[in-house]
């Protein structure tokens, strides 16, 4: 896991040039990918999601704690934009749903109105066809799918590797491979 | 719970998850490869790179000095000193008076008034606003 949001602190933060300063050529392409990943759901170019993650550590709107891998920082800080501009095309979508559904309101009561039920269940359908889409991407690769499935009940890579038999470096062929698959099927950021 | 649907977005976030700690857990060896397939080579892969990373430092850039020019534009309609609104008259008498008990300060006025370099407004202002900070007059320019 990404690990839990850093503690900031005013007092013992690392500048954000300092942080942006240890990231090397890989670190930057690493991040690029991760973009990649996040991007789903959102409005957003994971590119333009790597900027507005650096832009907000270098305006210090972001405070780096010493000892917090700088990447992993910053990844974090990426995942967190995602998450908003997810929610704020959430929001956009049940006001727009309320709008169209306003004289078909029923009367208020414990059951949640019509628009939001509609935003929720659109959402797990959203969240299925991704994962649907991705199983499909593997559809002819065995192995890449039974890492999909560990993946998909929150496994780690030690247990998917215990359940399947797989030593590291047979592991780490398949999870290279769903790389490169993924980045060829997705230059601009995984979509559904 | 039987017959309870699976929760995709959980399911989706996991999956994220692990794609997310796969890309971080990947030798630079196998980024660098994967970038140099991605962009044509290593080299270009590097100069998008840079690229992004000197875009994000320009926008920085670009709010710093637009913050700084807010601020000055800022202090130059709303003095800081009140005694700065006071008429130009009233500066220079405010000076004057402190010239009588201080040397050096008349020295420099009458420097100033020989060599027909003639004080502006923002000169006086300046040396209000030292007289200030040094406690010798209040924010309305009175002596204390």
């Amino acid at each position: 896991m990404l690990g839990p949001s850093p503690v900031e602190s005013a007092t013992s933060t690392v500048a954000g040039a300092d942080v942006i300063s240890c990231l090397s050529t890989a670190d930057v392409l690493r991040l690029l990918k991760v973009g990649r990943v996040f991007a789903l759901g959102t409005r957003l170019d994971p590119d333009d999601l790597f900027q507005e993650a650096l832009t907000r550590v270098l305006d210090e709107r972001r405070r780096c704690p010493p000892g917090v891998d700088p990447v992993v920082f910053v990844a974090n800080a990426m995942r967190s934009i995602a998450d908003a501009d997810r929610k704020a095309i959430q929001r956009e979508q049940a006001a727009l749903a309320e709008a169209e559904l306003t004289e078909e309101r029923p009367a208020s009561g414990k059951t949640p109105p019509p628009e939001v039920i509609l935003t929720d269940a659109e959402r797990q359908a959203a969240c299925k066809k991704a994962v649907d889409d991705l199983f499909g991407l593997f559809a002819d690769d065995e192995e890449a799918q039974t890492l999909l499935l560990g993946d998909l009940y929150g496994h780690s890579a030690d247990e998917i590797r215990q359940m399947n038999d797989m030593d590291e470096t047979e592991y780490a062929t398949v999870r290279r491979r769903m790389r490169r698959k993924m980045n060829r099927a997705y230059p601009k950021g995984w979509t559904t | 719970m039987k017959g309870e649907s699976p929760n995709y977005e959980e399911q989706l976030s996991h999956v994220i998850d692990a794609l997310v700690n796969d890309i971080l857990s990947t030798s630079d060896e196998d980024v660098l490869a994967e970038a140099a397939e991605e962009y044509g080579d290593a080299q270009k892969a590097a100069k998008h790179v840079d690229e992004l990373i000197s875009r994000a430092r320009a926008v920085i850039g670009r709010r710093k000095l637009a913050a700084a020019r807010s601020e000055m534009k800022t202090a130059k309609q709303s003095p800081r000193l009140p005694a700065l609104r006071l008429s130009l008259d009233r500066k220079k008498h405010i000076l004057q008076s402190f010239a009588q008990r201080d040397e050096n300060l008349r020295k420099s006025l009458t420097m100033a008034a020989r060599n027909e370099k003639q004080l502006t407004e923002a000169d006086y202002d300046a040396v209000l606003e030292a007289l200030y900070t040094l406690g010798a007059i209040d924010e309305d320019g009175n002596p204390r």
